[in-house]
C-alpha cells in the first residue's frame, strides 16, 4: 500500500463512528481534566488506558490520543481564568493570560489559547508523518549497545530538564525508576528479582505500568486535595472571534516558531509539554520588538499563543520516539507506549516495515482530535467557570473510585489497585521531597531495555566496554551523558575562571 | 528554588540505606541465580543502579550538610526535622488526610477484595462499596449535607457501572 492509500485509510478508520465518537468523548473527558487544577493530562490518558480496555483498539488508540490532546489543551482555560495552569503544561500560559482576563479580555485570550492549541497540534502532526519514518531508519542502526545507552540518555536528560533546577535529585529518580523495573522476572533468565516470593511482582513492574503511573501522577495530587480549598473569584467574557483572528494571524511567525520549539523539546526523551510551554513563551520574548517585550507578564497575547503552540505541539513531538524507537517523549508519552503495549500495537524501529499504517492512524487521530479539541473547548468555556467551581471535597472521592477502576482494569487483579495505594503514598513522600516522577517513570519504561541490552552487548563484546566508545551512535551518547552529568559539576565553573584568570594574565 | 536541605538530608539517608540494601540483595542475586560471569547475571544492572543510587544520595546528603545563612550541619537539620515533624501531626489538615487515606486504605484492602457479596447478587459488590465509600469520605471532607452527598454519590456510583459494565461491558472490581 502507498503512503496516500495509507493516508486515506488512517482517515477513514478516524472518521469511523464508533472510532470518532470515542476520540470526540475522550477530547471533552481530556478538556475537563486538563482544566481542573492538579489533574493531568498523564494522570488523564492513564485513568483512560485501564478504562479503554473493553473498546476495538483503533477505538481504544483514538481516545487515547484525544484524550492527551484535550488534556494538554484544556488547561488553558483555568490558567487565563484563575491564574491556575490545569496542568502543568500550561503554566507559561498564565503568565499573560490571566492578567488579559483581569482586564476583561477572557474570552479573546481563551479563544488565541485554543487556536493556538490546535494550531501546535496539526503543525506537529506534519512532523510525525515525516521524521518519524526517518528517525525509525536511524533506529534501524541501533544495536544493544546504542539501545543501552538511549535508555541511559533517557534518563539522565529527563533528570536534568525535569527536576526544577536541582538535576541530582533528578537522577536520583530516574536511577531510582530503573531499578524498581528490574523488580520480577529478568529477561534473560527468567531470575526472579526483588520479589520476595510474591507471585504478582513476578510479572514487573512493566505489567503494572498503568497502577505505577495512576500512584505516581493522580495519587499525589488527591493527597494534596485534601488541602482546605479556598475559591478564587472567576470572571468570564464573550469570546471575542474577530480579534483573536486577527491576533492570530499577526503571530504567524509565533507559532511555526513555537511548534517547532514545541516538537524537538517533545522528540528529547520524557520532558514534558511543560518545558515546551516556557521555552516557546520565552523565545517569543526574545524575539519581541523591544516595545513589546515590556508589556510580556502584563498581558500580551502573544506570550499566549506562543506558551499554548508550544505545550501542545510537544505532543507530535513526544509521539516521534514512541513510534520510531519506543522510548517516551514525554510522562504521557510513556503511558501512551504502554498503552500501545497493551493494545497489541509494538512501536519501534521496525514499526515502517512492519505496520506502517499505524503511523498514519496516530496522526490522523491527532489531527481529528486537534481539530475536535478545537470546537469543543470553544464550547466548553462557556461552562468553564460552572466546572471550576466544582469543589475538590466532592472530586477527590470521585477520583479515587476511577483510579481503582483503571487500575484493576488492566489485568483483572487486586493487587493493582493495592499497589496504587502503597506506592502512591510513596510517591507523594517523593513529591514532597521535590523528586520529579517524570524520570522515575522513564526509568521503570526503560529499565527492562537497558538491562537487556547492558547484557547483551557485555555478552557480544565477552565483557569489554569498548564497543561503546568505538561504535559511533554509541559514542555520541556516551558523550553527550558525560557532558550533562560533569555540566552539575564546580568543574565547568572551575574549567571557566581558569581560562579567565589565563587570559586576564596574557 | 528554595531548598528544604533538613528534607534532602533526611531523603538522602533514607535513599542510601536502601541503595546499601540493595547492593547487598544484589550480591545474593549474583550467587543465587548461578551465573559464574558477573556481567551477564541478573544482579548486574541492579548492582549498578544502586551504587549510582548510593553515590548520587552521598552527594545529596553532603550538599544538605553544608553551612549556609539560614543554618546547616546534621544537627540543625535534625532539630528542623524535628520541629517540622511536630508542626506536621499537629497541623489540621494532617488529620483529614490521614483519616481520608485510612478511609482509601479501607475501599482498597478490605471492601473491593475482601468483602463479598452471594452470587446472585455479585455484581451489586462495585456499585455498593463505592456508594460506602463516596458517602463517607465526602462527608468526611465535608463536601456538603447528607442528601447532597447521597445523591452525588448514588449518581456517580449508577453512571460509573453503566458506563463500564454495562455499555463497555468490562467487569468491574
Amino acid at each position: 500500500m502507498d503512503v496516500l492509500a495509507m493516508i486515506i485509510s488512517a482517515f477513514a478508520t478516524a472518521l469511523n463512528p464508533v472510532n470518532f465518537i470515542s476520540l470526540f468523548i475522550a477530547v471533552v473527558f481530556g478538556i475537563i481534566v486538563g482544566m481542573l487544577p492538579g489533574l493531568t493530562s498523564t494522570m488523564a490518558v492513564a485513568l483512560l488506558t485501564g478504562l479503554t480496555f473493553g473498546l476495538p483498539k483503533e477505538a481504544a488508540i483514538a481516545s487515547l490520543l484525544g484524550v492527551y490532546v484535550g488534556a494538554v489543551s484544556g488547561g488553558c482555560q483555568s490558567a487565563i481564568l484563575i491564574n491556575i495552569p490545569g496542568t502543568p503544561a500550561s503554566a507559561a500560559t498564565a503568565m499573560d493570560g490571566f492578567p488579559l482576563a483581569k482586564s476583561g479580555r477572557a474570552g479573546y485570550a481563551i479563544f488565541c489559547a485554543t487556536l493556538a492549541s490546535a494550531l501546535g497540534t496539526i503543525i506537529s502532526v506534519l512532523f510525525v508523518m515525516f521524521l518519524t519514518p526517518t528517525l525509525s531508519r536511524v533506529g534501524l542502526a541501533f544495536g544493544s549497545y546504542e539501545f543501552f545507552m538511549l535508555a541511559l540518555f533517557g534518563v539522565v536528560i529527563c533528570g536534568n530538564l525535569a527536576s526544577n533546577g536541582d538535576p541530582l535529585k533528578g537522577w536520583i529518580a530516574g536511577f531510582i525508576g530503573l531499578l524498581a523495573a528490574q523488580i520480577g522476572r529478568d529477561g534473560m533468565m527468567s531470575y526472579p528479582r526483588f520479589t520476595f516470593g510474591s507471585l504478582n511482582l513476578q510479572a514487573g513492574l512493566r505489567e503494572m505500568l498503568i497502577p505505577v503511573m495512576i500512584a505516581l501522577f493522580g495519587f499525589p495530587e488527591l493527597v494534596k486535595a485534601f488541602q482546605k480549598s479556598t475559591q478564587t473569584e472567576m470572571k468570564n467574557s464573550k469570546l471575542d472571534i474577530g480579534d483573536g483572528l486577527s491576533a492570530m494571524i499577526k503571530n504567524w511567525g509565533t507559532v511555526i516558531r513555537s511548534s517547532i520549539i514545541g516538537v524537538f523539546i517533545g522528540i528529547v526523551p520524557g520532558v514534558g509539554e511543560d518545558i515546551g510551554g516556557w521555552l516557546s513563551y520565552w523565545s517569543a520574548k526574545v524575539f519581541a520588538k523591544k516595545d513589546a517585550k515590556e508589556s510580556f507578564g502584563k498581558g500580551n497575547i502573544t506570550g499566549v499563543i506562543a506558551a499554548e503552540t508550544g505545550n501542545n505541539s510537544c505532543i507530535g513531538g513526544a509521539v516521534i520516539p514512541v513510534l520510531s524507537l519506543a522510548v517516551p517523549g514525554s510522562t504521557s508519552a510513556a503511558v501512551l507506549l504502554a498503552a500501545f503495549w497493551l493494545h497489541g500495537y509494538k512501536p519501534g524501529p521496525l514499526l515502517m516495515s512492519e505496520t506502517p499504517e499505524f503511523l498514519y492512524q496516530v496522526s490522523a487521530f491527532l489531527l481529528v482530535a486537534s481539530i475536535c479539541m478545537f470546537f469543543v473547548a470553544l464550547f466548553i468555556s462557556k461552562f468553564t467557570v460552572k466546572i471550576l467551581s466544582l469543589s475538590k471535597e466532592m472530586l477527590t472521592p470521585l477520583i479515587f473510585v476511577f483510579c481503582a477502576i483503571g487500575a484493576y482494569l488492566g489485568r483483572y487483579n487486586y493487587f493493582d489497585i493495592k499497589l496504587v495505594f502503597v506506592v502512591g503514598i510513596l510517591g507523594f513522600f517523593f513529591v514532597y521531597a521535590k523528586f520529579p516522577a517524570a524520570p522515575l517513570l522513564l526509568g521503570v519504561v526503560l529499565g527492562p531495555m537497558a538491562d537487556e541490552n547492558l547484557r547483551r552487548a557485555l555478552r557480544l563484546s565477552k565483557g569489554s566496554l569498548e564497543p561503546f566508545f568505538t561504535r559511533p551512535i554509541s559514542l555520541v551518547f556516551v558523550v553527550v551523558v558525560v557532558i550533562l552529568l560533569i555540566s552539575q559539576t564546580p568543574l565547568p565553573s572551575m574549567i571557566t575562571q581558569a581560562l579567565k584568570r589565563k587570559k586576564a594574565d596574557a | 528554588m528554595q531548598r528544604k536541605n533538613h528534607v534532602d538530608f533526611a531523603s538522602s539517608i533514607i535513599i542510601s540505606l536502601v541503595s546499601v540494601a540493595t547492593i547487598f540483595y544484589s550480591f545474593y542475586m549474583y550467587n543465587d541465580a548461578g551465573e559464574p560471569l558477573m556481567y551477564l547475571s541478573p544482579a548486574f544492572l541492579p548492582l549498578i543502579m544502586s551504587c549510582a543510587m548510593l553515590l548520587f544520595s552521598m552527594v545529596l546528603m553532603f550538599r544538605s550538610l553544608k553551612k549556609t545563612d539560614g543554618g546547616g550541619g546534621a544537627y540543625d537539620n535534625i532539630a528542623k526535622l524535628k520541629s517540622g515533624f511536630s508542626e506536621f501531626v499537629k497541623s489540621p489538615t494532617t488529620k483529614t488526610a490521614i483519616v481520608g487515606l485510612a478511609f482509601m486504605a479501607i475501599y482498597t484492602f478490605v471492601l473491593l477484595p475482601v468483602v463479598k457479596f452471594p452470587p446472585q447478587i455479585a455484581f451489586l459488590h462495585f456499585p455498593v462499596m463505592s456508594f460506602i465509600f463516596l458517602i463517607i469520605e465526602m462527608r468526611w471532607l465535608k463536601a456538603g449535607g447528607w442528601i447532597k452527598i447521597c445523591v452525588v454519590s448514588a449518581l456517580s456510583v449508577t453512571a460509573l457501572y453503566v458506563m463500564f459494565a454495562v455499555a463497555f461491558g468490562v467487569m468491574l472490581p
